[in-house]
């Protein structure tokens, strides 16, 4: 192959390699900088990842919503809609999954995990919160105990924005994870 | 015989030449002296390309390792700089390279793990940033394909090894969570090209042979991945399908008697693969509940999946057919041998199919026995050991199976191990004496 066709062809890769992390940048900068608030109720647990490293997992109490599904339609993997809106204590709730995108509600983009007879469970689209590798299990821990022993919640802060949601930063206590972990630290003996 | 094994067969040649007057003592000593050079350089290649990947690979690893520390006190913009900044640095590397046209095999290898590594850095790092969801299979579809034009723009074997074992780890991943993996076969096609050029480049190079080898596993473990298995039982018409027809491509390719096992990996590995499969389809568990009266439609069944099963089964018949008619015409009797095991599993596969598991067993026993006896009578009368091993090995492991299998006893089964080892012992001698006084 003649060289001026492979310089040309690797110029368009290296645009194409940076295009791919950019476009992915782009798009989460906006949703955190234009998108609405929504907290999710969550419960942290701490796995790893090769590539990507420690994290906490996130599981949703709103992720499992009660109805009458068809397996037919809501087959597990399809991508479906939540309705968002908020209860009475401020936190996100998910009032009915569509498969049609909505036109005028605040909604998120879902996958379906699985539809039973009367509940369905959505993978919802943030699921890790990554953390220092030493403080992620840290966080697990503190976070099981404070859980068990005074029942404290934590919540997810996304940020929503035309179905596409971005986990804006993790709360316990109404502090960031991060800051919670640091007060702790210096209360405890 | 192999290059090395030439080298050092003229090199004993040349005192007697010398003693004879055939050569002249300086010649003997230039001759000496050009292929010492040429061994010492080939070795020295070697070693720089096995320490340049080596490197690149730990380098690339180190990256995505600190990166997966979490820097967290860095800051979102500082973190989205520093993720692109090994991609950036890559990238430079290899348009270096290629801007200056380095032709030298440990910078295009090394510069191609770098640079694929570095895009996956890359990803890694900003889905660790805006804590996206664990997609790892997007995550790994991805960094394929951005990674796969390296193999063609660096010619390089390392970056298809990465894709080779990206794109099967993606097909696993898929299967693993109750997804289908139909994307693989196109994957995978993408990266023929490359491998059909290296192939036709120089057959029988260390090159071609490494990619062959990449090829083959890729290719055996992906076929029992992807299946989307409609049909219990369909991966062994499939595996002997292929296996065959990998050993029928290899001994199509000729030079058997020159060429070392290893370069020929299409011919090496069908073998061995079809030896053991063939062995392991003497049990009776693998002909049990399968075939047509066990479909399992509604059962999480991909349907598209399941009729692709059907055009790869085809495209794997057409394969073995062509492969078997060309042989047939090119006379290479004893390759019907392992050729024959496609047929015979068909039959086998339909008896079971049919509810007859036993007599499907049986007739894979007995051909089984076939090939181990056809391999020894193959290679004494060619004079081969490998050949003749190899059914030696077959032959005995069916024995020894079938005996475990039955209730005889330990003075039975010992009598059989002892004069099973000196049959192998003596017809080793008698065989490398033989192989001795011809050559």
């Amino acid at each position: 192959m003649k060289k001026s066709i492979i310089l040309a062809c690797f110029v368009v890769l290296c645009l194409a390699q940076l295009f791919v992390p950019a476009s992915m940048i782009h798009k989460r900068e906006a949703t955190l900088r234009h998108g609405e608030v929504f907290n999710f109720k969550t419960a942290p647990v701490d796995p790893y990842d090769a590539f990507r490293g420690r994290y906490v997992a996130l599981n949703y109490e709103q992720s499992t919503v009660n109805g009458n599904w068809s397996a037919r339609d809501y087959r597990r993997g399809r991508v479906v809609y939540a309705i968002l809106d908020r209860d009475a204590d401020g936190f996100a709730q998910i009032t009915d999954v569509v498969l049609e995108r909505p036109a005028d509600q605040a909604f998120i983009s879902a996958r379906v995990g699985w539809a039973g007879s009367n509940r369905l469970m959505l993978r919802l689209p943030f699921d890790r919160f990554y953390m220092d590798e030493f403080d992620a299990p840290v966080a697990e821990r503190a976070f099981i105990w404070q859980r068990d022993r005074e029942q404290r919640t934590a919540y997810a802060r996304t940020r929503i924005r035309d179905g596409f949601g971005v986990i804006e930063d993790l709360i316990v206590e109404e502090m960031p994870m991060r800051d919670w972990l640091m007060t702790r630290e210096n209360t405890q003996p | 015989m192999n290059e090395s094994k030439a080298i050092a067969w003229l090199r004993g040649q040349l005192p007697g030449l010398v003693e004879k007057g055939v050569l002249a003592e300086a010649s003997a000593d230039a001759i000496r002296t050009h292929y010492a050079h040429q061994r010492r350089k080939s070795g020295i290649s070697l070693a720089l390309l096995f320490f340049g990947v080596l490197g690149s690979l730990l380098i690339g690893a180190g990256i995505i390792l600190l990166l997966a520390h979490n820097w967290q006190d860095m800051g979102r913009p500082m973190r989205t700089v520093l993720s692109l900044l090994p991609l950036i640095l890559a990238q430079v590397l290899s348009g270096w390279i290629l801007w200056r046209g380095i032709s030298g095999v440990v910078w295009r290898e090394s510069a191609g793990i770098l640079h694929s590594l570095a895009v996956a850095a890359s990803i890694a790092l900003i889905a660790q940033t805006y804590h996206m969801p664990g997609s790892f299979d997007t995550f790994l579809l991805t960094w394929m394909l951005l990674s796969l034009p390296l193999v063609y723009l660096h010619n390089a074997v390392a970056p298809l090894m990465i894709y080779l074992a990206g794109i099967t780890s993606w097909a696993g991943y898929q299967q693993s969570m109750g997804e289908h993996a139909l994307l693989y076969w196109p994957l995978a096609a993408l990266a023929v090209p490359f491998i059909w050029r290296s192939v036709r480049a120089e057959r029988f190079s260390p090159r071609a042979a490494v990619v062959q080898w990449c090829a083959v596993i890729a290719a055996t473990c992906a076929l029992g991945i992807v299946l989307e298995k409609g049909m219990p039982g369909l991966w062994i018409p499939f595996y002997t399908s292929l296996f065959a027809g990998l050993y029928l491509a290899g001994g199509l390719a000729g030079r058997e008697d020159e060429v070392s096992g290893w370069l020929r990996p299409a011919r090496l590995f069908g073998m061995g693969a079809t030896l053991v499969f063939v062995f392991l389809l003497t049990w009776e568990w693998p002909w049990q509940s399968i075939g047509w009266r066990y479909l399992r439609w509604n059962q999480g069944l991909h349907t598209v999946a399941a009729w692709v099963d059907g055009v790869v089964g085809l495209a794997l018949l057409v394969f073995v057919v062509s492969m078997l008619t060309t042989s047939i015409r090119r006379k290479r009797a004893w390759d019907m041998l392992l050729g024959a095991s496609v047929p015979v599993v068909i039959v086998c596969y339909s008896c079971a199919a049919s509810g007859a598991e036993l007599l499907a067993t049986v007739l894979m026993n007995v051909y089984a026995m076939v090939v181990g006896i056809g391999l020894v009578v193959q290679g004494v009368r060619e004079v081969r050991l490998l050949v003749f091993n190899a059914g030696m090995i077959v032959f005995s492991a069916l024995v020894v199976a079938r005996f475990f299998d039955s209730d005889f006893s330990f003075i039975a089964k010992g009598l059989v191990f002892i004069v099973l080892g000196i049959a192998f012992l003596v017809c080793n001698i008698i065989l490398s004496r033989r192989k001795e006084r011809l050559s």
